[in-house]
């Protein structure tokens, strides 16, 4: 137990939940005796703990979907109206009438839910995250291509690969379709892909489904996957309640 | 405690929040942000069995999100306070570890949700015990050492992007 390596390994096995009654007591006392250690682990515990703590998170995300269903709503915040704060509100308020008024007259000449400029208004691609450059395994080298948008060479990696995240690749594959303006392609595996809830980038594929519906103008089956997303949390839930609202209008 | 019960404590507290927020030097954003930690303290007390309500839920949160909000301001990562606007600005320093630690907890989860979806798929797998050949079976990896580098790396993300939030530190002092 006085090897670090080994002290190491232990922990993790704590955290894996794989350490017998007598390892985790003899691990308490090896922590003991490194103050630092001991305070790595119980940085980690605690940060492992709330990520089991489901009674919280689901508390989190109720909060989280309240706060976001109320911020659509726009809401009066100073109720004195004779502090400064207030008339400078109202300034702001009677500012942001007269452009809202202009906007709608301008808004009578120029069609603005047009789904391709809207499209062309939100559509960026999806980055590549955290990158290992170190990495040397196949997958993060073919990452490598999508990053440096060689998009044909990552669509052909893909398609004669089979060793690499399922979920993770296709997602990619579809995006790298979309950039190469092959939008049957991008849809066809998107909508495979909308299907399973439990990936973890479900909302981001709602999202592109949508965009990818949109430059088709497909855009009643946009809007219900728009509507699906504004159910979600995060940033591209935003971001598609503020598409549905534009595409509504 | 459940949606009903948040929207309307949204509807009776957050206004006043919202104010005392913008009115030093907040944004709706930061005013949000303090009002689920608030409510996260609320939730958290609820479940203590010695917790006993002494004010109305509104009057509470309100006490806690002022006082987060003024914590929050004088971390010096963060906002930078006047001097004139600190003389008028005092602290109760009525939340106590218990409450500090909920809302490290929620800065934990929050920076998880930030991490790709990789990563967080491994993390998940190992809390659930799963092993490193069983993680590789799962997620497609070609081999467990790549599983095992893959977890550690995603661990340590996990822990730097945790340390790098200015509100860990306030959070933690």
């Amino acid at each position: 137990m006085s090897d670090l390596s080994n002290i190491e390994q232990q922990i993790d096995a704590y955290f894996n939940g794989q350490l017998s009654v007598t390892d985790e007591e003899t691990l308490m006392s090896a922590l003991e005796e490194n103050p630092e250690l001991k305070e790595k682990f119980e940085f980690a515990r605690d940060v492992f703990n709330a990520l089991r703590d489901e009674e919280a998170m689901a508390f989190e995300e109720d909060l989280s979907s309240v706060i976001k269903s109320k911020s659509r709503v726009p809401e009066t915040p100073l109720a004195d109206y004779n502090s400064p704060g207030a008339r400078v509100y109202m300034v702001i308020s009677s500012v942001a009438a007269v452009v809202l008024i202009a906007s709608v007259i301008f808004g009578l000449f120029k069609k603005d839910n047009d789904p391709q400029q809207l499209f062309a208004s939100y559509y960026q691609t999806y980055p590549v995250k955290e990158l290992q450059r170190s990495d040397a395994s196949e997958w993060q080298k073919s990452l490598e291509l999508y990053a440096n948008e060689d998009y044909d060479d990552f669509i052909a990696w893909v398609k004669t690969n089979t060793d690499y995240p399922q979920r993770d690749g296709q997602f990619y594959l579809a995006i790298a379709h979309m950039e190469e303006e092959e939008f049957h392609s991008a849809k066809s595996i998107l909508n495979q892909l909308s299907a399973d809830e439990s990936f973890v980038s479900h909302d981001a594929v709602l999202w592109y489904l949508a965009l990818t519906q949109l430059k088709l103008d497909e855009i009643e089956a946009a809007k219900e996957n728009l509507e699906k997303l504004s159910q979600l949390n995060g940033v591209y839930a935003r971001n598609g309640i503020q598409l549905l609202n534009n595409l509504e209008k | 405690m459940n949606s009903e019960d948040i929207k309307r404590l949204y509807d009776s507290a957050f206004p006043a929040i919202f104010a005392f927020v913008v009115k030093n030097s907040g944004k709706k954003e930061d005013a949000e942000d303090i009002f689920q930690d608030a409510m996260l303290v609320f939730y958290k007390r609820t479940k203590r069995a010695d917790f006993e309500l002494t004010s109305k839920p509104e009057t509470f949160l309100y006490a806690v999100a002022r006082n987060l909000w003024l914590k929050k301001l004088r971390s010096p990562r963060l906002v930078e306070v006047t001097s004139a606007a600190e003389a008028v600005l005092t602290v109760e320093d009525d939340l106590d570890e218990a409450d500090f630690q909920a809302l490290r907890e929620r800065l934990y989860r929050t920076k998880f949700a930030e991490l790709d979806s990789d990563c967080q798929h491994v993390i998940k797998l190992f809390l659930e015990g799963k092993t490193m050949k069983e993680i590789a079976k799962t997620l497609d990896y070609g081999s467990e050492g790549y599983a095992k580098k893959k977890k550690f790396t995603c661990k340590e993300k996990l822990f730097s992007l945790i340390k790098a939030d200015a509100a860990f530190s306030y959070l933690s002092s």
